[in-house]
């Protein structure tokens, strides 16, 4: 430092602060000693009134004012202060609280058993009521951090209390225990590592959109159910426009994948020739993806609309596209489509139960207008797109011509996965390479592909729809083989009397009410089986007795034949004598499992014919199973599926803020309504933990308590990155929910059961 | 805590402030120096829990050999933790007593404002705080740590004549040192260590307490 300068610069410098007053703080070195000095003894004023102000504050009643207008004088660690100080006078930490402090516990933690959380209560433990501490906590938080030297530069606040209505918090600071405890990131983690391994579907299927799509798939499930009441001809042409949707989306998603894939590998074929057209328009792919999801969002409703229209403008549009499509290769094309949609149209009725066998009888006349359909529905996209982006006509008709031929040649594989799909790439490939030739001959449109592509993106996004259409019957939406597993599974279990348990009897009534259908046909056989919980109880109560009384049955014998046994032991009785009775005794048990009494009486009194008798008997070859009671089996299935689900739910409890033993009665009960057999209770770990969820959900309509704790965000989110695993959507479960709970379904399945009966 | 262990530790405490005081110049008997624990529970009783002894029966008035007027108090507070009202009490009984210097033997600690309102009332009024635990064992007694002498201010003149050296010639100690606060000194003494050598037998060196 520059010793010949300080003067000056001093003495400007206490003048300008002179002047001022409250200038801002300088380094020390660029001070004087006075100023120094009086730095210093401004500290040790403001320390000594900061100290005073404990002091006073240590009295039992402290003014509320004054609390107020003191606290800028004073630090966070000095309001920590005064609570210590005044919890050592037994006096509560908080100075406006005038009560004191009893019973304070001597532990330095408080585990709380119902939130599963730790909490330090040393600071706690200062205080009469959490209120107090709540108080406390929300005016430490006002308080600045600055030096108290310096408060007098900065403006002054106003504390405020905290009002009497605000809610408290916790019993301490929580104590962040190393329990099992997902983050938002790891999850977030997980799912980015669950995405590669189904790369080529992450290029296809934009989860994005799929959540997007869920809204216009509800309503167009609503349309295909309103529709389906109605046995007209809109059926069968809506189902078969479904197929007709379902197979054009797989080609596209083939063609896209392609191109994709031709991209990556760069394979040097004379492909390369096309796809490098092709690649100037797909450079940013995901790019276009992301925008044409959004697209999208705004194109689902003209969709449905489109899907209305579709019958209005039909005539047209045929003319229009035979127009377009008058050449040899339609005719085959059309032929060839018919085949594959009927096959396909075998598999539609076999996966949606809804399907009625209507569509059976009217499978001719479908045939005949599927020949037809794919191009009336692809023109009709057509038609969409050209209000939207007013791309020509021509070209989009060169898509939808691209399109055609390739779904008679991929239909075969549609019915694979994704992985498949990678495994025929050389296969698809000769197929892209003809279509893309088809375009080469439109060559008038193959400089607008761009758009062509976009389109076809369009049209993908659209498939991932149809495909969900159709299978309406399922709320799956994808083919995820775990998933469909467990549905199958829990669709099986779901009986009347899971119903009556969940929602209870009156509402079951009243649902029964409205399908015209009396109760009392159903109620019989619910009253017969122990669904109920209490009855269930009473029984295992019954059946505890009734083992005490065994027990001391067999007690009192075991005294009577010792006491004989002290009072005269008996030689050694005659071995041939223990022989013969040995027998006779396994004939009697013999006799016994037979179910017959009477054999026993007959033989018992020769041994010799006996033994003849029974060789015979074994010689009849007739097996004797031990006899097995009905309920037994019941009883070990429903123990397997409790200890399956018990390894997998307290988890799931516990992360929705729940103790396992308290929803350990109504899992129970639930699974006790279940009709289980032999084919439907074994699952892998991964499917477990699915039906963790599921019967969560299940229960939730049933608790009161863990259905408010599901509607946390928390959970929610929780949730969705669950299902996230098994590539489903957050409104899964609701889905599955209505689908199980779906009175009419349950009614029909009694009915064909009753069919079997008789 | 059970009585025993109780007891225990507050008959080591006790020793070890009475060895304390010894070492500071205070009037000592050998009696007290040598209190077994048994002589102890015979004096104040084997069980703490009924406060028989409670730790105000422990408390010590100790008088300085050369000076009777320059008196010390040992304080035993009963509450684990103490805040400025406790330090308020013993104020007002130093007061009344004109003794200026104190000991305060607390069980776990202060509060900081009480620790700061020592340190205020410092020039006049001489409050040394220590913890129970600190002074279970003797640190002088421990192998490791030399002997320590304090020096009278004619000696420490004398020492800085003698080798021509400033004040701030010295090596320094602190004040928090734990010898330092055994000792009770305060900035500007000096200290003088005698440790053993191998070469030259004794080793003397010298600390400023800054």
């Amino acid at each position: 430092m520059d010793t010949g300068r300080v003067p000056v610069s001093s003495k400007r410098t206490s003048k300008t602060t002179t002047k001022r007053g409250k200038a801002l703080p300088r380094r020390a070195q660029d001070l004087s000693k006075e100023e120094l000095l009086l730095t210093l003894q401004k500290k040790k004023e403001c320390n000594a009134r900061a100290l005073k102000i404990v002091e006073g504050m240590l009295e039992a009643s402290v003014q509320g004012e004054w609390f107020l207008d003191m606290l800028q004088h004073i630090n966070q660690s000095h309001l920590q202060d005064i609570t210590e100080e005044r919890a050592i006078g037994k006096l509560c930490g908080y100075p406006l609280c005038t009560n004191g402090l009893k019973n304070v516990p001597s532990q330095q933690f408080r585990i709380s058993t119902k939130l599963n959380k730790v909490y330090d209560i040393t600071e706690r433990k200062n205080f009469c009521s959490n209120k107090c501490f709540t108080a406390y906590k929300f005016i430490k938080d006002q308080m600045y951090t600055s030096p108290l030297w310096l408060r007098d530069i900065e403006p002054s606040v106003k504390f405020q209390l905290m009002s009497s209505t605000a809610v408290n918090v916790g019993a301490g600071d929580e104590v962040n225990v190393q329990v099992e405890r997902v983050s938002k990131e790891e999850v977030r983690q997980l799912s980015q590592e669950d995405h590669p391994s189904s790369k080529l579907r992450s290029h296809q299927t934009p989860f994005m959109s799929e959540k997007l799509l869920v809204d216009a798939l509800d309503s167009l499930q609503l349309i295909t159910s309103s529709q389906g009441s109605s046995p007209t001809i809109h059926e069968e042409s809506f189902e078969s426009k479904i197929d007709t949707l379902k197979h054009t989306g797989n080609t596209l998603m083939g063609i896209s994948e392609e191109t994709f894939r031709n991209e990556d590998k760069g394979i040097l074929t004379e492909e390369n020739k096309t796809n490098s057209k092709m690649d100037v328009t797909a450079e940013p792919p995901r790019n276009q993806e992301t925008k044409l999801t959004e697209e999208y969002k705004t194109q689902g409703s003209d969709f449905m609309e489109c899907v209305g229209m579709r019958f209005d403008g039909l005539s047209l549009n045929n003319e229009q596209f035979h127009q377009v499509f008058i050449n040899e290769n339609t005719n085959n094309v059309n032929d060839k489509i018919s085949l594959v949609k009927m096959e396909n149209a075998m598999d539609i009725k076999h996966e949606s139960p809804t399907s009625t066998p209507k569509s059976k009888v009217d499978e001719k006349s479908k045939i005949l207008h599927n020949g037809v359909q794919p191009q009336v529905f692809s023109g009709k996209i057509v038609q969409r797109e050209i209000m939207k982006e007013d791309v020509p006509l021509g070209l989009l008709v060169a898509k939808s011509e691209f399109s055609t031929p390739l779904t008679t040649e991929i239909c075969p594989t549609t019915q694979l996965e994704p992985k498949d799909y990678a495994d025929e790439t050389s296969e698809n490939a000769s197929k892209i390479k003809r279509a893309v030739q088809k375009t080469k001959s439109c060559s008038n449109y193959t400089t607008k592909y761009s758009e062509g592509k976009a389109g076809l993106n369009q049209k993908r996004l659209k498939v991932d729809e149809s495909q969900k259409n159709a299978r309406s019957g399922s709320p799956c939406s994808n083919s995820f083989p775990i998933v469909s597993h467990v549905e199958k599974c829990v669709k099986e279990w779901f009986t009347m009397e899971t119903m009556c348990f969940l929602f209870g009897e009156s509402a079951l009534k009243e649902m029964l009410e409205q399908k015209g259908e009396s109760i009392q046909a159903h109620y019989k056989a619910l009253s017969s089986l122990t669904w109920d919980q209490e009855k269930h109880e009473r029984f295992l109560t019954i059946c505890k007795r009734l083992k005490l009384f065994d027990i001391e049955d067999s007690k009192f014998d075991n005294q009577v034949v010792k006491s004989e046994g002290d009072a005269a032991r008996k030689p050694l009785p005659d071995y041939t004598a223990l022989k013969r009775e040995a027998e006779s005794m396994e004939l009697k048990v013999k006799a016994f499992y037979r179910g017959t009494l009477e054999v026993e009486e007959k033989k018992v009194s020769f041994a010799e014919d006996v033994k003849d008798n029974s060789k015979d008997g074994e010689l009849d070859g007739e097996p004797q199973i031990p006899l097995v009671h009905l309920h037994s089996q019941r009883a070990l299935r429903k123990k397997i599926v409790l200890d399956g689900l018990n390894r997998v739910l307290p988890d799931f409890l516990r992360t929705f803020g729940i103790r396992p033993s308290e929803m350990t009665s109504s899992v129970r009960g639930l699974i006790g309504t279940f009709a289980l057999s032999s084919t439907n209770i074994t699952f892998k770990p991964q499917e477990w933990s699915l039906l963790g969820l599921i019967v969560i959900k299940l229960l939730s309509v049933r608790e009161f308590e863990l259905k408010q704790s599901l509607q946390q965000e928390q959970c929610n989110t929780y949730l969705t990155l669950m299902l996230m695993s098994y590539k489903q959507e957050p409104g899964y479960l609701d889905r599955l929910l209505l689908w199980l709970a779906d009175i009419d379904r349950l009614l029909a399945r009694l009915e064909t059961k009753d069919e079997e009966c008789s | 805590m059970d009585d025993e262990a109780e007891c225990y530790k507050l008959w080591r405490v006790k020793k070890t402030v009475m060895q304390l005081c010894h070492d500071r110049g205070y009037l000592v008997t050998q009696d007290e120096l040598d209190q077994t624990l048994e002589q102890f529970k015979e004096q104040y009783g084997d069980k703490p829990s009924e406060k028989k002894p409670s730790r105000a029966d422990l408390i010590v008035l100790v008088a300085h050999n050369d000076d009777p007027t320059d008196q010390m108090f040992v304080f035993f507070p009963e509450e684990p933790k103490i805040g400025i009202k406790t330090i308020k009490t013993y104020c007002q009984r130093m007061q009344e007593e004109n003794i200026h210097r104190a000991m305060i033997v607390v069980q776990q600690g202060m509060t900081p404002s009480a620790k700061q309102s020592l340190v205020d009332m410092a020039p006049k009024y001489i409050l040394e705080q220590f913890l129970e635990s600190e002074l279970l064992i003797n640190i002088t007694e421990h192998e490791l740590v030399p002997e320590h002498v304090v020096m009278t201010p004619e000696e420490k003149s004398e020492l800085l004549a003698r080798y021509k050296l400033k004040e701030n010639n010295l090596p320094r100690i602190q004040t928090g040192d734990p010898i330092c606060r055994y000792y009770g000194l305060r900035r500007g003494q000096v200290v003088k260590i005698i440790r053993s050598s191998e070469t030259a037998g004794r080793y003397i060196s010298y600390r400023l307490v800054c």
